[in-house]
């Protein structure tokens, strides 16, 4: 494997997406987990198909499509739950499906033969591409960078949204922020698992470093590493058996959080 | 005596639904204000409007001589615990320190030694020293409400406000609450929401009765009449274990 790594580019390319993808998941995922924006992300990733099957009509970089309508789906979910007086989940059930509908209206309609969606859906690392690359490392400096900065008003905000408005905190923009970073996420993670397995790499990271400690910066750092050990390993065997990559990931992921919760003691 | 607070002719609108109705109410500096009512009354709205979460609808707000959204760090707010995500990985020194946090340098914040001093400080004061490194989440009720008010007190607020603060507490939490209240009312306002009618008349210096609008603001002195009005129905009045008599002596039964 290692020296696979060191001669195929196109496994060189789908390492460093790995190590990218869960840097971006460790930090999100932890505020998706502690937010309980779980069904939430899951509703952006699949809007985001959408974009997809426009970008595959137009001509664009598929990923450019995803963004936009991740990140405008994100912010249009946040309008309705302020305007409307209907549960947010039933807004999100409706964006969830009409995602994919636009997504598969789109490819039907884009000329010569249908473009192969399954690796959009479930993932392939092996065929990570550079320009691929190049979006993840920006959307992740775009995350490491908007959360570092504004560390503990993040914080303040997470835990108590009341409070952080009445000291003054601009919660309206942090709350808009954390919808756009959700959105660059699931961009990044797109290549890597695929839209439809999204939410176990964002969720069953954080879930299993929670067992493990009690702050906010070490769940994050925690899930960043399972993250890595997670993608890695799902990497190895997919390049090894031939097996799709995101199918291995969550998988491994999720196995290891099922373990890990049986077997550990109830509470720390 | 300086007003902080004054209310004038205030409705608060949540959609179509009426939280709050025609209210006009002063409070002074350095009183404390106890506001009782039933549920749906009202009674947190009224706070959230003072703190600056819910605007009215129509009326007039002035909170420290400014609309009410426009005072961040001198009000501190103490929210109801249960509506908190005890989960959170948190400890409690870390839930205290984002008191000190402010809207003016939140770009690569840290805290500052003065601000870790200034937590250690009022967690000795309030007792929860001890449990600085705890989650959040293994605190007792009693020991969790001290928390918050820590968290509300770094602030240095000039004016306190508390939802429900003793809640579901036992009677020797209680009791510890209302004396650091007491306590931090010699330099503070206080204006406290609570449903135990009985303990919060003895150590109040005034009292509001709150149903959509305000039925009594005075003296912490209450009467069956008065809480009929306000409750919708006959209320008792209890006071356990506390040598103060709520109600006023009644010569006899109105309608026995």
């Amino acid at each position: 494997m290692l020296e696979a790594l060191l001669t195929y580019n196109f496994l060189q390319n789908a390492f460093f997406s790995a190590i990218l993808a869960s840097i971006a998941c460790g930090i999100i995922g932890t505020i998706i987990v502690e937010k309980k924006l779980v069904m939430m992300s899951g509703g952006i990733a699949h809007t985001a198909f959408g974009g997809i099957g426009l970008s595959y009509f137009l001509g664009i970089e598929p990923l450019i499509g995803a963004m936009g309508f991740a990140v405008l789906s994100a912010l249009g979910i946040r309008k309705l739950q302020k305007r409307t007086h209907i549960s947010p989940e039933v807004v999100l059930g409706m964006l969830w499906a009409l995602g994919m509908a636009l997504g598969i209206l789109f490819i039907a309609f884009t000329p010569g033969y249908p473009p192969d969606i399954t690796s959009y859906l479930f993932g392939d690392i092996l065929t990570v591409s550079h320009v691929d690359l190049l979006i993840t490392v920006i959307m992740n400096l775009i995350i490491v960078a908007t959360i570092g900065c504004f560390f503990n008003a993040f914080k303040t905000y997470l835990f108590d949204e009341e409070f952080a408005q009445v000291i003054g905190l601009p919660v309206s923009w942090l709350e808009d922020l954390t919808y756009v970073l959700i959105a660059l996420t699931v961009v990044v993670l797109i290549r890597v698992v695929g839209i439809m397995l999204i939410i176990a790499l964002l969720t069953a990271p954080p879930s299993i470093a929670r067992q493990y400690t009690n702050s906010l910066q070490s769940t994050m750092l925690l899930s960043t590493i399972l993250g890595i050990i997670f993608c890695s390993a799902g990497l190895w065997i997919s390049y090894a058996l031939g097996i799709p990559s995101g199918a291995a990931i969550i998988i491994i992921a999720v196995t290891t959080y099922f373990l890990i919760s049986m077997f550990k003691s109830p509470t720390p | 005596m300086n007003t902080v607070v004054q209310l004038e002719d205030v409705d608060v609108y949540y959609g179509n639904l009426q939280a709050l109705s025609n209210i006009t109410l002063n409070i002074e500096a350095l009183d404390f204000l106890g506001i009782i009512g039933p549920n749906g009354g009202g009674k947190s709205t009224l706070l959230k409007l003072i703190a600056g979460l819910v605007k009215p609808s129509s009326g007039k707000a002035w909170v420290l001589g400014s609309p009410p959204c426009h005072t961040p760090g001198k009000i501190g707010y103490v929210p109801q615990r249960f509506n908190l995500n005890r989960e959170f990985p948190f400890s409690v020194v870390e839930t205290i320190l984002t008191g000190r946090l402010t809207k003016n340098n939140l770009f690569l914040h840290r805290y500052t030694d003065k601000d870790i001093l200034a937590v250690d400080e009022i967690m000795r004061t309030l007792g929860i020293y001890d449990l600085k490194d705890r989650q959040i989440g293994q605190l007792s009720g009693g020991q969790m409400q001290r928390a918050l008010i820590a968290r509300a007190l770094v602030m240095e607020p000039e004016i306190l406000l508390l939802d429900e603060p003793t809640a579901c507490l036992d009677a020797g939490s209680k009791s510890q609450i209302y004396s650091i209240l007491k306590d931090l009312n010699q330099y503070m306002t206080i204006i406290m929401v609570s449903h135990d009618m009985g303990v919060i008349s003895s150590y109040v210096k005034s009292l509001a009765c709150l149903n959509m609008d305000i039925f009594y603001h005075g003296v912490p002195e209450l009467t069956d009449t008065l809480l009929g009005q306000v409750y919708g129905c006959p209320v008792e009045l209890i006071a356990h274990g506390v040598p103060h008599r709520v109600l006023p002596h009644h010569p006899e039964e109105p309608n026995a």
